[in-house]
């Protein structure tokens, strides 16, 4: 079925996540009459959150995944976590999302308004120049085009909006932000953090750096304080972290510019060879099957690394027979995610007497110490990797093993147990060129659309780095004087960090990279790419945050070149 | 292999979700009699004995907190295990029950209470054997995961220590998931609007476990 309907606006974003959002917002307060396209369905903030208040008995067998769920969602169920009962609804159903894997890679995905902005881990942390300048350093893939000062204010810019919960460190691979206060530390944290003071002069330990208001509000749907349910991928009530929902949407809501479109699949860029610029994109609606043509001076893809360059791959025309901005070759290539499960756990008899109030939802960090010059620098491996962590007192082996079973055991299931601390390192792919995603048009999905097939492991350099995150954690921990100190390592794939990242990269020079410095496709100017697909490199730091920056920089900068009437 | 993941590598192991924070959920909390329910994973006639394990494993207290079958673990566990655990694992569980219950039934009993003896005996065995004890079951198991050994060959005390602590974990997890403990004899703060990293464990929660954590 196909339905034409030609409509214009000034400018299209594709997709509604992290930095669809951000484009949505910052085109629409611009003045910018602006379609925003989704390719799932509407998700409204508050009332389609569906088990937000939900207590742990209100699930049939507890928040954990059923075997009915493993059908529909089996490589979702890979994360272990996405498709317990609390937000599988919020993850797509993979018999109805196929897509293929040469190499095991684990793609996670949110097809609804929001994206993963509603999903995300919410941990914040800027790139620094030791990020930036790496590539050029290791003499490794391409340059980054940009330094650290390029990004530098639109990090604040959209900080202050979003609301970064964390503590000043001055430290230079990991720039301060615009920060709120920071979410408490726990005894036994603290306690390491001591520790690392006291045995090191190139490590510390500071609350994790989360996306969270904890003072005073935020813009956007009546945003407040953190409420510490911890319970925020089932979406907020409290809008208190930075979602789509709820801060950039109804900023751009409000300002009369914006048309959002749900159901509509987003599968190929126009290119107008007179103008040798992009007119519009394709859509089909994912409900009616039918299609529909949207033009526009400017056009953001913000629909996630893999599925931007999958509708760049998807734009082939006489003029551009590989995809639309591919002439480098490299449309596809240099995938990269970050690779973690790899760090150590331990116990301590300490604290028994002390607890915490409120559910905090995230955990310690500790900041890349490694290849920061001098005595840092490893033989085995270049870059970096930071630990995320955390401490409870839910465990019962102890009393397993003391008790056993009867009434003792039985009272104690309801009292705090041992002190438990683990750490996990999280550490930077390499952007290898073979590492790579590219289109299957024998296998398509149920609107006809070719299936992604990925290509992509871990190398040498991450199974080094592997090795030392599980020594470094052992070591920290035992100068810590924890007990039952234990190395461990799970199997990782990539993709499973949910970070996908580079398939159209930035770079300098379009003979090998996709995009410029300011986001732009080099062939067709009037095309930005802002989500993971443009990163260089991938720094070990969380990404969304810079994201959200470059977003922000490459709007003002689209905005900036109309107005010059040079796009 | 670590032999502590033995039992893990099979399938059959809480002990590790119940340290994990947001491992948290339901249970019908009515209490439930043997004879009230259709189970899906365990054979009617297996049902009287592995409730009586149950409530050996979780007894009631003296001091008020209610047990296995007070809380209705039992129905749960047989429920959770149909739409939760994978089918060949349940077909070891079913084995190793199965094995359980027939060795229980060559024991003479002339009463329950006769019978809950049997259980506290078999509880002391396995909850409580020695670290070499131990190690030697680990062993055997590591071996089952591992394929080494099919299920028809491992020894009796391995096989039923495997059900003894996969039991005992399954009613862990149903225990303090389930809304009565939750919401009356742990600390249940649905919204603690408030969060302090290292405070008092009696100023934090009187000394009870949080409710929600996760």
């Amino acid at each position: 079925m196909s339905a034409k309907i030609d409509t214009q606006y000034d400018a299209i974003v594709v997709g509604t996540g992290i930095s669809g959002g951000w484009a949505a917002k910052e085109l629409t307060e611009k003045g910018l009459k602006t379609l925003v396209l989704e390719r799932g369905p509407m998700v409204r903030h508050i009332e389609d959150y569906p088990t937000m208040n939900m207590d742990p008995w209100d699930f049939e067998f507890g928040n954990i995944i059923t075997k009915e769920t493993l059908k529909r969602q089996a490589k979702q169920s890979r994360t272990g976590y996405v498709s317990k009962e609390e937000s599988k609804h919020f993850f797509v159903d993979d018999v109805t999302h196929p897509y293929n894997e040469d190499k095991s890679f684990d793609w996670i995905r949110g097809y609804h308004v929001g994206g993963r902005s509603l999903l995300w881990g919410r941990h914040s942390y800027r790139l620094s120049d030791f990020d930036f300048e790496a590539n050029l350093k290791d003499g490794i893939a391409v340059d980054w085009p940009i330094r650290y000062k390029d990004i530098a204010p639109w990090y604040s810019y959209v900080e202050k909006h979003v609301g970064i919960s964390g503590e000043k460190l001055g430290l230079p691979q990991l720039p301060d932000s615009e920060f709120l206060k920071p979410m408490e530390l726990k005894c036994t944290e603290k306690h390491l953090r001591e520790s690392l003071q006291k045995n090191y002069t190139d490590r510390v330990l500071t609350m994790g750096r989360i996306a969270h208001v904890t003072e005073g509000t935020k813009p956007g749907a009546g945003r407040i304080s953190c409420q510490y349910r911890n319970r925020c991928r089932r979406g907020c009530p409290f809008g208190a972290y930075f979602s789509s929902q709820s801060s950039t949407l109804p900023m751009a809501q409000a300002t009369g510019n914006m048309t959002l479109r749900p159901n509509s699949i987003v599968h190929e860029v126009v290119y107008d060879p007179e103008t040798k610029k992009a007119s519009g994109v394709k859509v089909i609606d994912r409900e009616t099957k039918m299609t529909y043509t949207y033009k526009a001076k400017v056009i953001f893809l913000c629909a996630s690394a893999v599925a931007s360059t999958s509708i760049l791959m998807q734009s082939k025309s006489r003029y551009f027979p590989e995809g639309m901005g591919n002439q480098s070759g490299e449309l596809g290539h240099n995938i990269m995610d970050h690779h973690f499960k790899a760090g150590a756990y331990a116990e301590t008899d300490e604290f028994e007497d002390q607890y915490y109030i409120g559910n905090r939802p995230g955990g310690f960090y500790i900041p890349r110490f490694r290849n920061l010059g001098d005595d840092t620098n490893h033989k085995d491996f270049i870059r970096g990797y930071g630990y995320q962590g955390d401490s409870s007192r839910s465990s019962w082996a102890k009393a397993a093993k003391e008790v056993g079973y009867g009434p003792e055991f039985t009272r104690s299931l309801v009292k705090p147990g041992t002190w438990t601390i683990d750490m996990n390192g999280f550490g930077e792919i390499l952007p290898y060129h073979e590492n790579k995603m590219y289109l299957d048009y024998d296998k398509t999905d149920e609107w006809g659309l070719p299936t992604v097939t990925f290509d992509a492991e871990i190398k040498e350099n991450e199974l080094a780095m592997r090795k030392d995150m599980k020594l470094q954690a052992v070591e920290m921990l035992e100068k810590a004087g924890f007990k039952n100190v234990k190395a461990w390592e799970d199997h990782y794939s990539m993709g499973l960090g949910i970070h996908e990242m580079g398939t159209a990269r930035m770079g300098r020079d379009p003979k090998t990279s996709v995009l410029n410095g300011f986001n732009q496709v080099h062939e067709v100017p009037n095309v930005f790419v802002t989500d993971g697909a443009c990163m260089t490199s991938g720094g070990n730091q969380n990404p969304s945050l810079t994201y959200m920056a470059l977003t922000a920089r490459a709007v003002n900068y689209a905005v900036e070149q109309l107005n010059k009437r040079n796009l | 292999m670590n032999r502590r993941n033995a039992i893990k590598n099979l399938g059959l192991s809480f002990g590790a979700l119940a340290v994990t924070p947001t491992m948290i959920g339901m249970l019908q909390s009515c209490a439930t009699t043997t004879s009230d329910f259709s189970p899906k994973f365990f054979f009617k006639n297996q049902l009287s004995d592995i409730q009586l394990l149950l409530d050996v494993i979780l007894p009631s207290t003296d001091d008020g907190i209610p047990g296995a079958t007070e809380l209705g673990l039992l129905k749960f566990i047989d429920a959770f295990l149909d739409g939760v655990v994978e089918e060949d694992q349940l077909g070891l569980l079913q084995f190793g029950v199965s094995s359980m219950i027939t060795s229980a039934k060559t024991q003479p009993a002339n009463d329950l209470s006769d019978k809950r003896s049997y259980w506290e005996t078999q509880a002391e065995k396995y909850f409580t054997a020695s670290e070499t004890q131990e190690n030697t079951w680990h062993d055997e198991l590591s071996s089952l995961s591992e394929g080494v050994l099919d299920k028809e060959s491992i020894s009796t005390g391995a096989l039923h220590f495997m059900v003894f602590q996969s039991l005992r974990g399954f009613a862990v997890y149903a225990f303090r998931i389930n809304s009565t403990i939750g919401k009356e004899f742990m600390h249940y703060a649905p919204i603690p609007g408030q969060q302090l990293g290292c405070v008092s464990l009696e100023e934090a929660t009187n000394g009870k476990l949080h409710a929600l954590e996760g």
